[in-house]
């Protein structure tokens, strides 16, 4: 599993190793029911605390990227569509908005705006089946501009 | 549980103030930073924990009581390492390594033998004939093979060159992550222990400013930027603010309890803070003297 | 090994022991060969033998202030002491494995002055000189308690080295006045030997003093440096 950690950026380890696990997840570098290392395993790859890690693995759990079996390890968990249509677009309308805002604020051509989305999805379905490097997540690229 | 526990500890060396009044708490299992500038009491308190200075006044707890009381039996369970600290120079590192092991039950010699043949350490050196960094690596190499329950390092990389540095934490990470250990480690080479701690305690003056996770540090504690008046007492309403600056076409507000969800009808850019800016905002933040 | 009986006090005594030997077995021995070699350093032909005999105690009392200095002060010899703070040790022990250590260092050390003066004068001749000064048995005892009890004290004046040789100086001094000006019954005539030697219980009454008189102030000197946490790293 690649995962790649800027220890010095600010944003919290385990918030980094999330977002990059749920990339990972959902661009297909992993697939469902892909054996992923135990945290004791993974932390001693990436030379960190355990504890991180540790947490990392309770929020994937808790948002149902992934999911433990006790005595066999954890996996990632396929993805579900348990969520009706309606329930998937009211979760993400909040954000949705946030960005269209954001983009408006910054008086970023709204065309630009859907082609920038575009080209996301293409990315991931891109890597969808092969390997693929996680880039940095349109949040931290974002940050990164103010630094 | 706690493993080591300060509890308003102070200490003065005759008139002159070392520890004001220490608080902290360093949770079983972590690796905790007791972090501040040189002269902020890290070494004092750390001395007291290992009972090698008695608090003048408050508590401190090792493994739940007075470390002066510490039977060696539970004393073989912690592991100590300083900064100055060092075996006599003409003592061979067999030697050394003989007398040192004699004290502990639990010693591991496989532990030992990989160590040295991974630092490339050989036995029949003399103490004084190695590097510092080596000195370090042979100081931890007795550390670990003691197979502590707590190891207590004080400014374990200072003066080391970086590769020595990088290695020494990444052992410590190693052994975390094959023992149940707790460690605690002081440093003011913050980009150093930012890898490894999970919690930290800041030390200001004798005193600690704040203790906390850091990665919940790190999620709840960010800087603001925004550039229209207006906002600033929105925010001044919402958020607990930790620090405000006025820059060039706008303010830079430092809040503790961020909340994406908060942040609803707010513009402005949300930065994040790594180690050394949280420190430096706690450090400033205890010359006003809101502490805690 | 059960873990009561791996940390019982005998081993960590012999622990104690064995660590202090370790560490100062070349100072040990080089003061036993110093006070052995004392008897054919000084030599006062045609003066007197007394000294022969008593100044070995004398450098043998000195080799044991020393050696009770860097035992006790280890900073003088780099800086190890954060190192033996890191093992698990007790405080009382450490004082009592010391002091044990010290104590044997000091009997050898005045065996070999005896052997020494045996070889030199005779077992015969040896008698009258420590009849004369039976204080001198007790003298490296002496030395080290005061050695104790100087660098008991925080102040960095008398935990140096120089303060320690000034007042060794002035001991030696205050013991030759003594000699000289109470004891002057003891002359060039009668080769520093009194004619009327002191009585055996006088003379075993005056060590037995001596001896006692270290013994409770070295139980008092553990007391107080424990009660004072002795060692405190500063």
């Amino acid at each position: 599993m690649y995962i790649k950690i800027d220890h010095n950026s600010g944003i919290p380890i385990s918030a980094q190793m999330v977002d990059q696990i749920k990339y990972l997840a959902v661009s297909g570098a992993l697939k469902g029911n892909d054996k992923i290392p135990s945290v004791r395993a993974l932390a001693s790859e990436l030379k960190l605390n355990p504890t991180t890690v540790a947490r990392v693995y309770r929020q994937l759990e808790a948002d149902e990227i992934i999911y433990t079996q006790r005595g066999s390890g954890t996996f990632i968990a396929p993805r579900r569509s348990a969520l009706t249509k309606n329930e998937k677009e009211r979760r993400l309308a909040g954000d949705i908005r946030k960005l269209v805002v954001e983009a408006g604020r910054m008086g970023m051509d709204f065309d630009d705006l859907m082609l920038l989305v575009c080209d996301e999805i293409e990315a991931i379905r891109g890597s969808q089946g092969k390997k693929h490097k996680p880039g940095k997540g349109k949040r931290e690229g974002k940050v990164n501009e103010h630094r | 549980m706690n493993i080591v526990e300060m509890d308003h500890a102070v200490r003065f060396f005759g008139a002159t103030p070392a520890v004001t009044d220490m608080c902290l708490a360093v949770p079983k299992g972590s690796v905790f930073g007791l972090l501040g500038e040189n002269g902020s009491g890290k070494t004092t308190s750390i001395k007291m924990m290992m009972g090698a200075l008695i608090p003048q006044e408050g508590t401190v707890r090792v493994f739940g009581v007075d470390p002066l009381t510490l039977k060696p039996e539970q004393r073989a369970r912690i592991a100590y390492i300083a900064d100055d600290m060092g075996l006599p120079n003409w003592m061979k590192l067999s030697e050394g390594m003989a007398l040192h092991r004699s004290y502990f039950q639990q010693w591991d010699q496989g532990v030992a033998d990989e160590r040295l043949e991974r630092y490339g350490l050989r036995l029949n050196q003399s103490f004084g004939t190695l590097s510092k960094g080596q000195k370090r690596q042979f100081l931890l190499t007795l550390a670990l093979a003691q197979q502590p329950d707590l190891l207590i390092l004080d400014e374990p990389a200072s003066g080391l060159d970086v590769s020595v540095r990088r290695d020494f934490l990444d052992s410590l990470m190693e052994l975390a992550n094959t023992r149940e250990v707790s460690v605690l480690l002081s440093s003011h080479i913050l980009t150093d222990v930012e890898r490894v701690v999970d919690h930290v305690s800041f030390m200001k003056k004798g005193a600690c400013v704040r203790q906390a996770n850091l990665e919940d540090m790190k999620e709840g504690i960010k800087r603001l930027c925004f550039s229209e008046n207006q906002d600033r007492d929105v925010l001044l309403q919402s958020f607990s603010i930790l620090q405000e600056k006025q820059v060039q076409g706008g303010y830079q507000v430092v809040v503790e309890d961020f909340a994406a969800e908060r942040m609803d009808g707010l513009d402005c850019h949300v930065e994040h803070l790594n180690l050394e800016e949280l420190f430096l905002v706690f450090n400033a933040l205890s010359d006003v003297g809101a502490v805690r | 090994m059960s873990q009561d009986t791996y940390y019982s006090y005998q081993n960590q005594l012999l622990r104690e022991l064995n660590w202090i030997w370790q560490l100062h077995k070349v100072d040990t021995l080089l003061g036993l060969v110093y006070v052995y070699l004392s008897f054919f350093m000084f030599n006062y032909v045609g003066y007197s033998k007394v000294y022969d005999v008593v100044l070995p105690f004398i450098l043998c009392s000195t080799s044991i202030a020393y050696l009770t200095y860097i035992i006790t002060n280890p900073q003088v010899r780099g800086n190890t002491q954060p190192y033996y703070f890191g093992l698990p040790r007790d405080r009382k022990l450490v004082w009592d494995g010391l002091v044990a250590y010290l104590m044997l260092a000091m009997v050898a050390m005045v065996l070999v002055t005896v052997a020494g003066g045996i070889y030199k004068v005779g077992s015969r001749g040896i008698t009258p000189y420590y009849r004369f000064h039976p204080e001198v048995f007790c003298l490296p005892l002496v030395c080290m308690v005061l050695v104790l009890f100087i660098i008991q004290g925080k102040r960095s004046l008398t935990r140096s080295i120089q303060f320690l040789v000034l007042v060794t100086l002035f001991g030696l001094a205050l013991w030759q006045w003594w000699d000289f000006s109470f004891r002057d019954f003891a002359g060039k005539h009668n080769d520093f030997i009194p004619v009327h030697e002191l009585a055996w219980s006088t003379q075993l009454g005056i060590a037995l003093i001596v001896l006692f008189c270290c013994l409770g102030a070295l139980w008092k000197l553990r007391t107080s440096w424990i009660a004072q946490e002795w060692g405190e790293l500063r």
